[in-house]
């Protein structure tokens, strides 16, 4: 995003100007050496260049993804049909909103712009896909600026208003942002349109323009000259009280020159200083742009000169604006000295590469050579020692905006003579080539052949392809991630595990557990919601679930609220999770989860109330005493229910009362409960006793650390320090808990500011190596000191833990004490080791966070506006959940003010902890100024920032002035409403309440709908079907759910007419009711069994048109029947219409070859079927050539005994396979006449073409499948007799086994296994287990131990091992 | 071919510069001029420039096989053992070759002469050369093509 905002901002980096530098004294007197003066000379570069992956990455496109692959198995399961793809309508857009936002970012982060062909795509697809949401729209028209440097200006407009236009039709609605942004683009474009003309048209849609809005226009006016009619603007902005900012000053400096008048241009500087508003840079480029068009050098450098004596600086990129301006006026010849002053900041190559692009796009070619040349040669370097190939961009776009060839041909002479370039010319044929431009490739071939290059036969094939007839054109489609249910559900854990969203949790939670379209199949909703719990608490860190304990219990006692139920087996797995995790607290809230009427163990019921527990274990245990049994059982029960009930007292006399009785746990919690009571005295008693009675024993590592807590805290430091050597030498084990409650020893002696004990324990226990030094176990040294005011001690200790540890702890808190207390010696001193230990860049973020923590925001902006800071999101965020926590507003805005230039700095993220804040704090207003800073800035806001924006406005009772982005769940659970609600009712939203007060009367919608729901879910359709005609009689109008369940279980039962009837009744009862994706689908596979391949076709497309996506079996099935009817056109119509698809669905293109094929067999057509087949191995490109098989081509022709057909494709067969060594063919052709039983004819094919026997992965993928169907033995012989050592013998006896086991064969396996044995083939544990099962079906006792764990588990242990070394021998279970 | 050892060492090449023709760029080529030297669609231009381009002049457009540097790539990897398989996946949308390919040696002899070798300049491009990790376009990734078309 951040990216998007502006084109690429690198800089050079010089830090150490920065603190050296003396400057005005404004900001208080010792600092200001520090943090006055802007930036110094040329600093030697300190940021790497390396991509930082911003913030959205991978994992915000990982969701829900409507695939309707799950349901593609149609005759397989009849179960419950869900559709996924309903409620991923909205996900999907949220989904590809990202996806292409991290597109076109990563474009503009890499290049500073984007290409034409990506926009378009995106375009079409967000098209393709339907109901454009806003900020998708937003995106792409912000898109259509100088993000395009190779496109002509006009052409670029064009393109906006296409894009406008479009997607208004689609029915996206535009709010002030977008005008904004088309405003934006028109200024980029120079494009001439009348500013009232707009402004009448934004009225005349109802929408409001605002500040930003006028700002813009004023511009227009202003790039005109027109300086009258930015007045007019101007005072109604004022008329309406809106604030003049610098950009209208700086339009106006524009306008001023534009109108001829330079002296008021010039004197706008001194208005707006007299309005309070320092002039900035870009004023600044500005004026100099104004000095450009006229060509005055003189005026330029003394600007120039007299921005040096300012705060700002201008930058590389600020230059070219100028170098651009003097071109486009015709002063070239002033260029060189411009460009001379660039200081060739890092990030000047993209940025004057936009430039040259810019220039040549515009006319400027000269130009931008002139500029080329200043092109540091460094670049070169990192490409591995390649011959140089600087300027490639340049003669490609050359090429591509078709400049004079003569004039090409001398940039090439100049490249190569000055070595920037090897082979210019050559590259500029490439692009010719590339670009289909016959006439200038033939010239340059003309030229290279006068110097002597030769010119290859193969350079004319690109040219040649545009005429080749069969023009197969593919466009690369984007292809997201399939995601199926278990992902999503990992995906929502993800999402969990970091969200603080408390009330989304439930209700996606609940959604899990009321939503029949997540539990498919037959496991229960209940146990879906469950396993997600237990898989939540699983993914989670001991840690994470430490530190959210409370966020945790909230969760589960708000899911107890809404009535979830889990079982008791999950409950004891999270129980166990949770123990292990050591937050045993959880548990009671997980237990209130379990069905009141599902018994536990009283074991297991650890944290039930304990009342009458004490009362009845005392009278146990006096029992027991009296009958002279063993008490330590009961005595240790009631000893720790007593500690759990902190009775330290009572505990102990009941110790004294059965010393003999006790045993090691009694004495643990004994002692862990002493230490809690400070009683460390009888602690160690306790110890020594326990010892004395069994020294093995030892105490576990929390008891030690509360020891060594109560040690510590009664000032008897050595003994507490012995402590932990005990605990070392005992080798106790130290898990993160015991790390985390040694940080609280530490921290409360670093409260008391006993730095001596801290420091002593915290030596202790690094050198024992109790734990590793990490930054919060090394902090409490540092807060020792500062809770003592020694700041001088707190940075040494800081200073101290960074060389020994390698841990900066605490040092924000040290500078910002630095900083308040003005100790600028030992300030310089911290900073100077944080650079030196950490980096400037570090070391500029603490002092900028300092300085912002104590309110110095003047001296905080200068750090923050370094040139060549980059943004750290980690750092931003850490500052700004800081002021959120803190409502410190001001502090939050005025960081997100100063980094709006900041370098790669996400500013949707930023104005979204604006907006979280104002969230927090219910203020509209600030929200509402927030929303027009955004457009201000051009912010292309994500879904989240607009819903808690509208959020924010909604519950003030504000109208919300843009279309807000839907959340699927809320979606969902409306719907869920809806379809319960009476059928009646209105049709707007049904409040949540109607759900839960759904009547329960005999008869009711509800009722029927459940009834019908469940009939179709169990597969039962006609009864479904009777009993939906029975309701339609009754006059009832159902949910879109049940008529779409229904229609599927009658599709998939294959009874079209009934489904067909059902539609219509949906249609009549509820308006706009269509068949879904799948439905549709299943459709078209109904229609295809039926043999109605044409009507399948106008389903696809119609669907299509619907922009729904159709299944991957559908479209195979339809592509089947159009082959066997012998329809070539139909097949190459869905494969282009496949093409077409957004989202492709993965298609073979072997389906439609085959298929393309089959219908050439069936037409008679020979020799277009082979001519088909033979291209796709001869051609060998794409992932799929060589690797595709046309084994159903060979079967069917097998199947219908197509002699003549057969004659010709094998001798294709084995022409591909002798001539072009390419044997998939023949291999095919091989196996499927083994299948079709006809041993002789494959044993001539082997003769022929004996390369067929080396296809080792091929036999034996065959093998591997004819071992999963019984009676399929015989083949893997014959295979064996015609080639005989076509695998290795450990490959091929555990296939055998399994074939045997499949045919339940004992005899053969018997024989099998002591052949096996005889050869000194070992036997695999899944072989030995097969033939294990086969005895004892048998009934037969089994010979050798039967290996115990499942047929799963062994062969995924065979799969592990065979990993890497045989991949295609793995063991398909 | 056939009979000769089963196992194929493979490396796998890439940043092979666009002035080499792949295998597919010479049989296609060969067909291509054939269709299209009559038909209208080439264009002139085209024509012009093929008989201009004193390397084939020849009458009949029969192009000079031999100087097809497809070959010279053969020849070039042929130095390090005997190569079996030299494929250079063309893309036909563009007409050229992707820049990568498979070079197939007999032996592993081959294989590891051609890997030690560094760097392989060719057409004064670098060749980046590396042991083929992934298992042969060819074989692995089609059951389901098998199983569903």
């Amino acid at each position: 995003m951040a990216a998007l905002l502006r084109s690429a901002r690198l800089l050079k980096f010089s830090p150490s100007g920065f603190l050296q530098r003396t400057g005005t004294n404004r900001n208080g007197p010792q600092l200001s050496r520090l943090y006055s003066g802007a930036i110094g000379g040329k600093g030697s570069g300190v940021c790497s260049r390396q991509i930082v992956p911003g913030p959205y990455s991978v994992h915000r496109c990982v969701w829900p993804y409507a695939g309707v692959r799950h349901y593609a198995m149609v005759t397989e399961q009849r179960g419950p049909h869900t559709d996924e793809s309903s409620l991923g309508v909205r996900s999907k857009q949220a989904q590809q909103f990202d996806w292409a936002l991290a597109k076109l970012d990563s474009s503009v982060r890499r290049t500073g712009r984007i290409t034409k062909t990506l926009l378009l795509r995106i375009f079409h697809d967000i098209c393709r896909t339907g109901y454009p949401s806003g900020n998708q729209a937003l995106l792409l028209l912000r898109s259509c600026g100088s993000l395009l440097p190779e496109m002509p200006l006009a052409e670029r407009t064009e393109l906006a208003h296409r894009i406008w236009d479009k997607l208004q039709e689609l029915g996206a609605s535009y709010d002030a942002s977008h005008y904004n942004a088309l405003l934006k683009v028109y200024l980029q474009n120079e494009f001439k349109f009348s500013p009232t003309e707009f402004l009448a048209k934004m009225e005349a849609a109802g929408v409001q323009p605002n500040r930003v809005t006028f700002q813009r226009l004023i511009a227009a006016y202003c790039h005109d000259g027109d300086i009258e009619g930015a007045s007019t603007i101007l005072g109604f902005m004022k008329s309406k009280d809106l604030p003049i900012t610098e950009a209208v000053f700086n339009s106006l400096v524009t306008g001023h020159a534009r109108a001829g008048d330079m002296e008021s241009s010039e004197s706008i500087l001194q208005v707006m200083k007299g309005a309070g508003i320092e002039p900035g840079p870009d004023t600044y480029v500005a004026l100099l742009n104004a000095y450009a068009e006229r060509g005055d050098m003189d005026k330029i450098k003394q600007t120039l000169e007299a921005v040096e004596n300012t705060d700002t600086s201008l930058m590389d990129r600020d230059l070219m604006q100028v170098v651009f301006s003097l071109s486009k006026a015709g002063h070239q010849q002033h260029v060189p000295e411009i460009v001379e002053r660039m200081r060739h900041e890092r990030g000047y190559v993209p940025d004057a590469m936009n430039l040259c692009l810019s220039l040549i796009t515009q006319g400027q070619e000269d130009t931008a050579f002139t500029v080329l040349k200043t092109f540091p040669t460094l670049q070169q370097e990192t490409q591995s020692g390649d011959s140089p190939t600087l300027g490639n961009f340049f003669l490609r776009h050359c090429v591509n905006m078709d400049k004079p060839v003569d004039k090409v041909a001398r940039y090439c002479k100049e490249l190569q003579d000055s070595s920037y370039h090897a082979t210019p010319l050559q590259f500029t044929l490439y692009c010719c080539l590339e670009a289909k431009k016959t006439a200038t490739a033939v010239e340059v071939m003309k030229m290279m052949k006068e110097q002597g290059q030769p010119i290859r036969p193969h350079y004319f094939w690109p040219l040649l392809t545009q005429h080749a007839k069969d023009q197969n054109t593919t466009v690369s489609a984007p292809s997201f991630p399939a995601l199926d249910l278990s992902t999503f559900r990992g995906s929502l854990i993800q999402g969990f595990r970091r969200s603080d969203d408390l009330e989304s949790m439930a209700k996606i939670t609940e959604l899990l557990y009321k939503d029949e379209r997540f539990s498919q199949g037959a496991t229960g909703s209940a146990e879906a919601v469950s396993y997600f719990l237990y898989n939540l608490m699983d993914s989670m860190t001991e840690a994470e679930v430490q530190a959210q304990e409370d966020k945790l219990r909230q969760y589960f006692n708000q899911l107890k609220s809404m009535g979830i139920i889990i079982p008791g087996n999950i409950y004891r797995g999270i129980r166990n999770l949770l123990d292990s995790y050591h937050v045993p607290e959880l548990i009671k809230d997980v237990i209130a989860l379990v069905d009141s009427q599902e018994p536990l163990n009283f074991s297991d019921n650890r944290v039930v109330i304990l009342d009458g527990k004490v009362l009845a274990l005392e009278s146990r245990l006096a029992e027991l005493k009296a009958d002279s049994k063993p008490v330590g059982a009961t005595l240790k029960q009631l000893i720790l229910t007593l500690c759990a009930e902190e009775k330290l007292d009572r505990a102990l006399e009941l110790k004294k009362q059965h010393e003999a009785d006790m045993v090691a746990g009694s004495y643990a919690a004994l002692i862990h409960l002493c230490c809690r009571h400070d009683n460390v005295e009888e602690a160690l008693n306790l110890k020594r006793e326990l010892s004395r009675k069994d020294s093995s024993v030892s105490l576990d590592s929390s008891k030690y650390v509360a020891l060594v807590k109560v040690l510590t805290k009664q000032g008897r430091l050595e003994e507490a320090v012995d402590m932990l050597k005990e605990m070392k030498e005992k080798e106790v084990v130290v898990r993160d808990t015991t790390v985390t409650l040694l940080f609280h020893v530490l921290n409360a002696a670093a409260m008391k500011g006993d730095v001596v004990a801290v420091r002593r324990l915290q030596d202790t226990i690094f050198t024992l190596g109790l734990a590793t030094p990490t930054a919060n176990l090394c902090s409490p040294l540092v807060s020792a000191h500062l809770e003592t005011k020694d700041l001088g001690g707190a940075l040494e200790a800081a200073m101290e833990c960074q060389k020994q540890y390698g841990q900066l702890p605490r040092i924000h808190d040290v500078i910002c004490g630095l900083v308040e207390r003005g100790d600028t010696e030992l300030l310089q001193k911290a900073m100077d080791f944080v650079s030196q230990e950490r980096g400037e860049m570090t070391m500029l973020y603490d002092l900028f966070f300092a300085f912002m923590q104590t309110g110095r925001h003047r001296e905080a902006r200068k750090i923050i506006e370094t040139p060549g800071l980059r943004a750290r999101p980690g750092r931003l965020q850490w500052y700004a959940e800081k002021c959120i926590n803190g409502n410190q507003m001001e502090s939050l805005e005025s960081m997100v003010d100063m980094t709006a230039k900041l370098f790669e700095c996400d500013r949707d993220e930023l104005y979204h902890y604006v907006l979280r804040l104002c969230k927090d704090t219910n203020d509209w207003r600030k929200a509402e100024a927030t929303w027009t800073k955004m457009q201000e800035e051009n912010v292309i806001p994500r879904e989240r920032t607009l819903r808690i924006l509208a959020d924010i406005l909604k519950s003030n009772g504000q109208e919300v002035p843009f279309e807000v982005p839907e959340v699927w769940y809320e979606q969902a659970a409306d719907r869920e409403a809806q379809s319960e609600t009476k059928p009646e009712g209105s049709k707007g939203k049904a409040t949540k309440s109607a759900s839960t007060q759904a009547a329960t009367a005999e008869n009711n919608p509800a009722d029927y709908q459940f009834r019908l729901l469940t009939l179709c879910k169990k597969g039962k359709a006609k009864e479904a079907y009777d009993m939906l005609k029975d309701i339609e009689r009754k006059g009832v109008t159902l949910g879109p759910a049940p008529y779409d369940s229904l229609i599927r279980a009658l599709l998939a039962e294959g009874s079209m007419e009934n489904a067909m009837v059902v539609k219509e009744i949906a249609v009549g009862r509820i308006p706009g009711f269509k068949l879904n994706d799948i439905a549709n689908s299943l459709l078209i596979i109904t229609q295809v069994k039926r043999g109605l391949a044409k009507d399948g076709m106008s389903t696809l497309k119609s669907m299509l048109q619907g922009d729904q996506v159709p299944s991957k079996l559908s479209v195979t099935r339809l592509v089947q029947s159009l082959g066997s009817h012998g329809d070539v056109q139909g097949i190459q119509e869905v494969e282009v219409l496949m093409k077409g698809l957004g989202t492709p669905l993965n298609l073979s293109s072997m389906v439609f070859l085959n298929n393309t094929a089959m219908a050439h067999i069936k037409n008679g057509d020979l020799d277009s079927a082979v001519e088909g087949l033979e291209a796709v191995y001869t051609q060998g490109d794409g992932p799929q050539g060589p690797a595709a098989s046309m084994a159903f081509v060979f079967r069917k022709v097998l199947e219908e005994n197509n002699g003549a057909a057969l004659d010709k494709l094998s001798a294709m067969a084995e022409r591909l396979a002798n001539h072009f060594s390419s044997y998939r063919a023949a291999s095919d052709l091989f196996l499927q006449l083994l299948e079709a039983n006809m041993v002789e004819d494959a044993k001539f094919m082997l003769a022929r073409c004996n390369a067929v026997a080396e296809q080792k992965e091929i036999l034996v993928s065959y093998m591997s499948r004819l071992a999963q169907k019984p009676g399929q033995v015989g083949k893997i012989k014959t295979l064996m007799t015609l080639i005989p050592d076509f695998t290795e013998k450990e490959t091929l006896y555990p296939y055998l086994m399994k074939c045997y086991g499949v045919d339940n064969d004992l005899v053969s396996a018997k024989a099998l296994y002591q052949q096996m044995q005889t050869e000194g083939v070992e036997a695999d544990e899944l072989c030995l287990k097969r033939l294990a099962v086969l005895y004892r079906n048998a009934g037969e006792t089994v010979p050798f131990t039967e290996p115990p764990e499942t047929f799963k588990f062994y062969a995924e242990k065979l799969k592990e091992k065979s990993k890497g070394s045989h991949p295609s021998t793995a063991v398909e279970e | 071919m056939a009979g000769s050892s089963k196992k194929v060492y493979e490396v796998f090449v890439s940043k092979i510069p666009w002035t080499l023709a792949s295998s597919k760029h010479v049989k296609n080529l060969k067909n291509g001029i054939k269709v299209t030297v009559g038909s209208v669609l080439l264009g002139r231009e085209l024509l012009w420039a093929l008989a201009t381009c004193a390397t084939f002049t020849s009458t009949s457009f029969s192009l000079p096989l031999q100087q097809c540097s497809f070959e010279e790539m053969k020849d070039y990897f042929g130095q390090f053992g005997q190569v079996k398989k030299c494929l250079v996946p063309f893309d036909k949308e563009t007409g050229f070759h992707r820049g990568f390919c498979w070079i197939g040696y007999t032996s592993e002899e081959g294989l590891n002469n051609a890997l030690q070798k560094d760097p392989h300049v060719l057409e004064g491009s670098t060749l980046q050369v590396q042991r083929n990790r992934k298992v042969f376009l060819g074989q692995k990734t089609n059951k389901e093509v098998v199983e569903t078309s």
